[in-house]
């Protein structure tokens, strides 16, 4: 193989949950790079006063959030099984952060170029001294009629919602009630995703239930009616 | 004990950099306290991110966790967003890797930096819900000890803390955690435990000493009570180097302000610049072993993952294999991508030559600190470089391709007259000229000179512990005169605030007396001193005011020759004899040379150990 002219690109998912958090996304960055070297992973570095090893990621997560659908690419400098980069790595991460998979590839496009939409999930608690059990029937009703509602109003915050919430699902466990939403990104996503979260929030003035969890799911790239995730993206 | 871990959670949601709070670091150590023979955390007066950027909490952190009987976990003040949850949620300070409030260790143990973090540890000690004052601490409290550069003079905190560690503590925290426990083994009550420690060998237990004042307001006379030593002589360990062997250093997952690998390669210096605390109370020179240092790198950097190297000290190009190390280092890391600093370098082409070897990728900045404009005036404060050598540095630093040269510089400095200042400006303005001829034309407009001029602050235990400082009048006449001066392209200047370095040189030869100022001024609200967005003067003013303290008194007067110091309990290792005839050769322009280089200076630390050096 001729060096250089074909490189060794690997991307992987991976999981940043619990503790880990609270953490920057550049904190993130240093965090992976950190670990890729502990790990003793070859990677190219790119020339010039600073050189850096070529990681780029997806979309950033807003610290706070958690996920277990973050992408990223790594370019090496020589080739590695998906098998050995996903164990050696794995032994080197904090708790909390995770390479869920991984896939070598001849690069195409950046990641943040290919994904078009993501899937979150919002975690809602109830406080179990204000909500009696069978009231959490009427709290879904009143979410969802809300949700609704948001997504069919005319300010220009629910304009964006209702071209960009392309579905949301919403379902009531004991303790939790589970919204579920694809969202199309923009420029600007976190602040609309909050601009959501602020409203269901404010829903909050009954003081029945509370935010506990932002989850990221995944991220994909929609075209028409199919979803292909990352990894699908790579053929 | 309580030793339920506290939810954090609900308190870090909205706060800036909320994983400051949360540890997990890698090589950070969780251990089971109930099981631990006895307790320590370490707190540190300012942000995580300062804290743990400082050398002497990972040492500690490894020496006291590496001993199966003891545990040590960290603690660091919490930013006035969090303080704020804090209070409002009743939360009191806890540990970072246990979660528990600070209360429940054994030991709280302060590592004091400097005199403007004062107020955080008496904030610190009220977040932890423990009364600020030790006669105001039952049993049920724990012992609150402090130790760094900032306790040789310990006086203005001495009313809050039980006892303070002078000098290195890697030998004498075990000495410590290990008398704790055997007395509590033995029933032993915390006051009965305080005094026991202070037969140990550098430890200052205030309570054990009175001061009587005179009438002008210094001290008369100083009461040693029951059979408590005379002084404290300062802890200096002589086999430095073999705990750095095993040392792990915590790994942020958060970026701090020194997000780098570094090894101590050396502790003390030598040199005997006048002004300099740090110059005399970490003597003799010591440096480790150059193998052991390339071992250390080597290893620590597979460890961590770090793409930056420091070799700390106080002036690394002073380290005797300085050259042979970086070599080694670069043919070592050759391919690596790793980068090594160095963050004293001396004001010399020499330093600029080390500089060029390791910085092959990347060449951005150098700092030199000349801190004075003339000859003589550095004669005055025993900086032993002369113009020619900083000319010959900037010149070999600008023509090897470095585009950004820092200078620091002091105002106020002992004899200083206004041509000293304009000494400052003729090195600027020559420095400008060899830009000129060394710097191709294109690459002209990227050359900054930065100047950082800093107000001195006469320290203790150092020469100058008998000048007084200039007045604030003063220091802004010559700081302007300057700044108007400096006026140039390509010329950067920064300046120190004058007010705060006034705070500083207050409390820096300060007396008890002034603990009463501190806490008056931590009730109106200072904390976080050394920040300049959340320095207040006007409230320092008000809070010296209040309690009648007279600036003049300790700021800007000059002490005569037998004045008793507030710190004469302290033993740095200088005597007074030296360094009083230091400050007579300053005054008569006289320069000392280094002890490794001309022999022995007789400092007085020959009289407590055998100087390696001399
Ligand atoms: S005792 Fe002598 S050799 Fe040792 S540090 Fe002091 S002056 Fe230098």
């Amino acid at each position: 193989m001729v060096k250089n002219t074909s490189k060794v690109i690997i991307r992987f998912r991976f999981s940043k949950l619990s503790d880990i958090k609270y953490i920057s996304h550049l904190d993130l960055i240093n965090l992976l790079i950190r670990a890729l070297r502990r790990a003793k992973i070859p990677m190219l570095y790119s020339k010039g006063y600073h050189p850096k090893p070529k990681l780029s990621t997806a979309y950033a997560l807003k610290v706070g959030w958690e996920s277990v659908g973050e992408y990223a690419d790594i370019i090496l400098s020589k080739k590695l099984s998906t098998k050995t980069f996903v164990k050696r790595i794995n032994d080197q991460l904090p708790q909390g952060l995770k390479v869920l998979k991984a896939k070598s590839v001849k690069l195409s496009q950046s990641l943040s170029s290919q994904i078009n939409c993501m899937r979150y999930q919002l975690i809602f608690s109830y406080r179990p001294e204000l909500v009696k059990r069978q009231e959490a029937d009427l709290l879904l009703k009143l979410f969802t009629e809300n949700m609704i509602g948001f997504n069919n109003q005319l300010s220009k915050n629910a304009k964006y919602f209702k071209e960009k919430l392309l579905n949301f699902k919403i379902r009531s466990l004991p303790d939790n009630i589970i919204i579920d939403f694809l969202i199309a990104i923009g420029s600007q996503d976190d602040l609309k995703i909050n601009d959501l979260i602020k409203f269901l929030n404010s829903l909050e003035n009954k003081r029945k239930f509370f935010l506990k969890r932002i989850l990221r799911i995944n991220m994909f790239r929609k075209d028409g009616d199919l979803l292909l995730s990352p990894f699908t993206l790579l053929k | 004990m309580d030793l339920k871990p506290i939810n954090i959670y609900p308190l870090i949601d909205n706060v800036i950099k909320p994983s400051q709070y949360v540890g997990g670091e890698l090589n950070s150590v969780h251990k089971d306290i109930k099981k631990c023979k006895a307790s320590i955390v370490l707190a540190f007066p300012d942000l995580y991110e300062i804290g743990m950027s400082n050398m002497a909490i990972h040492i500690l952190y490894n020496v006291i966790n590496n001993h199966p009987d003891f545990v040590a976990e960290r603690t660091f003040a919490p930013w006035l967003d969090m303080e704020e949850q804090m209070r409002k949620t009743d939360t009191p300070l806890f540990s970072l890797e246990s979660r528990i409030a600070v209360k429940e260790f054994d030991i709280l143990g302060f590592f004091v930096q400097h005199e403007l973090c004062f107020t955080n540890i008496v904030n610190m000690l009220n977040l932890a819900k423990i009364p600020i004052e030790y006669k105001d601490r039952g049993n049920e409290y724990p012992i609150i000890i402090a130790g760094g550069p900032g306790v040789f003079n310990p006086e203005p905190i001495a009313p809050f803390i039980d006892f303070f560690v002078i000098g290195d503590g890697e030998n004498v925290i075990i000495d410590i955690l290990e008398k704790l426990s055997e007395l509590k083994n033995k029933g032993f009550n915390k006051n009965e435990i305080i005094k026991e420690m202070g037969k140990i060998d550098g430890i200052y237990v205030p309570s054990f000493y009175d001061f009587i004042y005179k009438t002008d307001g210094s001290v008369k006379k100083i009461i040693v009570k029951d059979s408590f030593p005379k002084n404290a002589v300062r802890n200096i360990i002589l086999n430095f180097g073999s705990f750095s062997q095993s040392l792990k250093l915590i790994i942020p997952n958060t970026q701090v302000i020194h997000d780098r690998f570094w090894v101590e390669i050396m502790r003390g210096c030598s040199k005997g610049c006048r002004f300099c605390l740090a110059g005399f109370i970490y003597r003799p020179v010591r440096e480790r072993n150059v193998q052991s240092i390339l071992n250390s790198i080597i290893q620590g950097l597979e460890e961590t993952g770090y793409e930056e190297v420091s070799l700390s000290s106080l002036s690394s190009t002073d380290y005797s294999e300085i050259e042979y190390l970086l070599k080694s280092l670069k043919r070592n890391l050759e391919g690596s991508h790793t980068a090594v600093s160095l963050p004293s370098l001396r004001c010399d082409s020499f330093s600029v030559k080390l500089a060029d070897l390791i910085s092959q990728e990347r060449r951005t900045g150098l700092t030199f600190a000349p801190e004075a404009g003339t000859q003589r005036l550095r004669d005055v404060i025993n900086k032993n470089i002369t113009d020619e050598d900083i000319y010959n540095c900037a010149r070999a630093a600008l023509s090897s391709g470095w585009e950004r040269i820092k200078l620091y510089f002091m105002v106020g400095l002992p004899t200083e007259e206004m041509s000293d200042l304009d000494g400052i400006i003729n090195i600027i303005n020559k420095i400008l000229i060899i830009a000129k001829t060394e710097v191709p034309k294109d690459k002209y407009s990227r050359i900054k000179i930065n100047v950082t001029i800093s107000p001195f602050c006469p320290k203790p235990n150092t020469p100058f512990q008998w000048v007084g400082q200039d007045s604030l009048e003063i220091l802004d006449k010559k700081i302007n005169y300057l700044k108007r001066k400096l006026k140039k392209k390509n010329v950067f200047i920064k300046i120190h605030d004058v007010h705060r370095s006034q705070i500083e040189a207050i409390f820096a030869r300060g007396d008890r007396r002034l603990s009463k100022a501190i806490r008056i001024a931590w009730k109106m609200g200072c904390k976080f001193d050394s920040w300049k967005e959340q320095f207040s003067y006007d409230k320092w003013l008000t809070a010296l005011k209040k309690d009648n303290v007279d600036i003049t008194f300790y700021a800007n007067r000059h002490r005569e020759e037998d004045e008793i110091f507030p710190w004469e309990i302290i033993e740095s290792g200088q005597n007074r004899k030296f360094l009083f005839k230091e400050y007579k050769k300053a005054l008569n322009e006289q320069i000392t040379p280094d002890c490794r280089l001309a022999g022995c200076n007789s400092c007085g630390l020959q009289e407590i150990i055998k100087c390696p050096i001399s």
